[in-house]
């Protein structure tokens, strides 16, 4: 599943952690992976030339719709893309039939203490959606989870 | 990797001084690998002049003293030497490739792995932030982070600690009456009556910023009383419920 070549969920991904970290009170981005793999991820990235595992989780379709009009959903999960944002398709919203062909995007943030996470979450969330709508990756299934606050 | 103590060979040897093309007999006490090709040569128990290989390694980690002229004046047990010799370069070679290529390696990888587990072991259930989750829009706090904001917010009551931390009613459903439990310890000298209404409402006033949970009740218990003076400590076992 390994791709290190430019694809647009990873350009995607790339530009989200970057306006995730800008958001005020962001302080952090995790991995959204399941536990295993973002363990087993950073442990192959720290020991093989392999890039690290995805942080932000996206399974983008349709901002890469072709030219018969196709949707082009990528999955990424563990790109080599640059260590902090990754790419990786959220397989528990994806695995829904009914959604398959909905861009999810899921994110993991830490909060600063001063901000309110309730806030810092709904100003992540309308920015990833604000994203999203300027790529053309509408409808989307986004979840903000809070990690850590402090 | 086998540590190497002295990576140049004695006077008089080296790799450039190798024979090429053949290498030392399987008998020899050496594997039979590209760094002991000796070139032309299969030497024997006899061209080693009665010596093994396993002394002639001996004699050439010690700096080749004292002098044995048993073997600086064989030519078989100077070609041995200088296989020794190679093999102890390669040897040395490939520790240091090993040690650049973990010198690249982030340090912080090890800690950053065991703080996302620490954060995802913590991480409990998912706690959401708005008042009901659209199909498109989930977002959510997860009980760790709301611990943490407990805890944060006991920090800043002078003279209390905060233990155990439990929420009691169902988290995960909007609006569902939830129960803040935590165990505190307090210092000596404070009130506890006090201490324990004033985190009460700090963890009051940070639930009701950071998160959408409607906290009916915080209870504080009260354990244990600290004291910076050993003998001043008073175990307050007795729990004060607040």
């Amino acid at each position: 599943m390994s791709d290190a070549v430019e694809t647009p969920s990873r350009a995607a991904a790339l530009a989200l952690e970057e306006l995730l970290r800008s958001v005020p009170g962001v302080v952090a981005v995790y991995p959204s992976a399941s536990l295993p793999a973002a363990v087993v991820g950073r442990v192959l990235a720290a020991t093989t030339s392999l890039e690290a595992p995805s942080l932000v989780s996206v399974s983008l379709v349709g901002a890469a719709t072709s030219g018969d009009g196709d949707a082009v959903s990528a999955d990424v999960r563990g790109a080599a893309v640059p260590a902090d944002v990754r790419v990786a398709a959220d397989t528990s919203v994806a695995a829904d039939a009914a959604d398959a062909d909905v861009t999810t995007v899921t994110a993991v943030i830490g909060v600063s203490d001063d901000s309110s996470a309730r806030d810092t979450a709904r100003a992540a969330h309308e920015a990833v959606r604000g994203h999203l709508a300027s790529i053309g990756a509408l409808p989307a299934h986004i979840t903000v989870r809070v990690g850590m606050v402090g | 990797m086998t540590p190497i103590d002295d990576q140049t060979p004695p006077d008089g040897l080296g790799a450039a001084g190798l024979p090429g093309g053949a290498g030392l007999p399987a008998d020899a006490g050496l594997p039979a690998d590209d760094a002991l090709v000796l070139g032309g040569l299969e030497l024997t128990s006899s061209d080693l002049n009665g010596h093994s290989i396993d002394e002639l390694a001996d004699y050439y980690d010690a700096g080749l003293t004292p002098p044995d002229v048993s073997i600086d004046d064989s030519a078989g047990c100077q070609i041995a030497l200088a296989a020794i010799a190679r093999l102890r370069a390669l040897t040395a070679q490939l520790a240091a490739d090993d040690e650049a290529s973990q010198s690249g390696v982030d340090e912080g990888w090890v800690s950053g792995i065991l703080n996302q587990i620490s954060l995802q072991a913590r991480a409990g259930r998912d706690i959401p932030l708005i008042e009901a989750d659209s199909t498109t829009s989930h977002l959510v706090i997860t009980e760790g982070a709301v611990r943490a904001i407990v805890r944060a917010a006991g920090d800043r009551v002078p003279g209390l600690f905060i233990g155990r931390c439990r929420f009691v009613g169902d988290v995960t459903v909007a609006g569902e009456p939830v129960v803040v439990e935590v165990d505190a310890s307090v210092l000596w000298g404070q009130s506890i009556r006090q201490t324990a209404e004033a985190v009460r409402q700090a963890i009051m006033t940070d639930l009701a910023r950071h998160t959408r949970l409607n906290v009916v009740a915080v209870d504080v218990t009260v354990h244990d009383v600290q004291s910076a003076a050993p003998d001043a400590r008073a175990d307050g076992e007795g729990s004060a419920d607040v």
